[in-house]
């Protein structure tokens, strides 16, 4: 095993993608200085490309654009006569189930309100018994999972806990979302804290725990994305959640 | 799911997907241009034969690989197809040249817009699958799926890009 030969996979260590990584290798890189220090360039450059990349996406696209509209999609003229022809037969359907979205959402709205919903449960049962999974991103740089999690396509901002250092990150998926999983550990042992769509948690923003078998899992529920926490102990999990609300 | 619930589904995905959709057309093309026209191309055709679709599948990859493959029938007509360099082809001294005399957090002193101009001076076959991973969040296995190459090229073909990535910005001088 040579250096030129291991390096050439420095950038799937980098990113965690170590699975089509023959084992000699894996070994190699991880006791050889020079190659260790390639993966650090690697990881270096895709965080600086993904925030490169994000950073330019946000500054060209207003905030107030909605993210999905059929007018952008008919922007494009050969793409703008296919729609024409065919939105004419799907139009009666469309008024049935707009009218059948208005009735459920209605009937449904005092329980929503009052409960985290099917997908928050469905997400904290999830995140309860995914706790304790190692981390598919190893790092205690929260630069470098931020860029890790935004080249998976979910850029997160890694918020500080109080006595606790990062870790890591996984992604999973979660009633057909992907869901980031930020992991801590701390004198209390391991708080992972998993970030949700809005969708997901449902209701208005506010917070809410409960134990799922042994484990106190926390929801703190805000405007845009949600957030998950499983915490090794009741005290831990206030302490987490009291720092995300805030 | 009922086949116009699913078709549903799949434009409102292929709407949503229409700026990475760009992004991707634009890292194979050579202008502007020539990416919103292929972009078009591709919505075109995913409309088209958007009854191929499988839901629950990955839609953008499903979309990418119709774009690559739009993409390789017009190289192969204009015969004007990047030339494709293998691992074996490449001189290490080009690119696995360690730039030893800094620490690799320099990077972070770099501009966004420093790495998005040395990004554009890579070639297609490096900046294709950089930018898909770094900017599109796809998984290796996922990128070589869309642009038909094995998963151990896809692996040297990102750390390349990355290393040439990094080569032309240390060679532009430190901020």
């Amino acid at each position: 095993m040579n250096c030129d030969t291991a390096r050439i996979y420095a950038g799937a260590v980098a990113d965690g993608e170590v699975d089509g990584v023959p084992a000699p290798i894996l070994e190699h890189i991880r006791q050889c200085h020079d190659c260790s220090t390639e993966v650090q360039w690697q990881r270096e450059a895709q965080v600086a490309l993904a925030a490169a990349i994000a950073g330019k996406e946000l500054r060209r696209v207003p905030a107030a654009q909605p993210a999905h509209s059929l007018r952008s999609l008919s922007n494009l003229p050969f793409v703008a006569a296919i729609v024409r022809r065919r939105s004419l037969a799907f139009a009666g359907a469309a008024a049935a189930v707009v009218l059948l979205l208005i009735t459920a959402t209605v009937a449904g709205l005092p329980g929503r309100l009052a409960n985290p919903g099917p997908g928050a449960d469905a997400a904290m049962r999830d995140a309860a018994s995914a706790y304790g999974r190692p981390a598919a991103f190893t790092s205690t740089d929260p630069a470098a999972i931020s860029g890790w999690s935004a080249g998976r396509g979910m850029p997160a901002e890694v918020v500080a806990l109080p006595d606790e250092t990062v870790t890591g990150a996984r992604v999973s998926t979660v009633e057909g979302h992907q869901v980031l999983t930020i992991i801590y550990t701390g004198p209390r042992g391991t708080t992972e804290v998993s970030v949700i769509p809005a969708a997901m948690a449902g209701g208005w923003p506010t917070m809410e725990a409960k134990k799922v078998g042994n484990a106190p899992v926390g929801l703190v529920r805000r405007s845009g994305d949600s957030m998950l926490i499983v915490a090794p102990d009741d005290a831990g999990l206030h302490q987490a959640m009291t720092t995300l609300q805030a | 799911m009922d086949q116009e619930t699913a078709l549903g589904g799949i434009r409102d995905e292929l709407e949503a997907l229409q700026p990475n959709l760009m992004r991707f057309a634009r890292s194979l093309t050579a202008s502007q241009a020539d990416a919103e026209d292929l972009a078009q191309a591709t919505l075109e055709r995913a409309i088209r034969f958007e009854a191929s679709f499988e839901p629950g599948t990955n839609a953008k990859a499903w979309l990418f690989t119709i774009c690559r493959r739009l993409q390789q029938r017009s190289w192969r007509a204009q015969r004007t197809r990047p030339s494709v360099q293998s691992l074996a082809e490449v001189g290490d001294d080009d690119i696995l040249v360690s730039p030893l005399s800094v620490e690799p957090t320099v990077m972070r002193r770099f501009e966004g817009q420093a790495i998005l101009d040395a990004l554009a001076q890579l070639k297609p076959e490096h900046a294709v699958p950089v930018r898909l991973y770094a900017g599109e969040g796809m998984p290796y296995r996922q990128i070589a799926e869309v642009l038909d190459l094995p998963l151990g090229t896809v692996m040297s073909r990102i750390y390349r890009g990355r290393r040439m990535l990094v080569k032309l910005l240390l060679e532009a001088g430190l901020p």
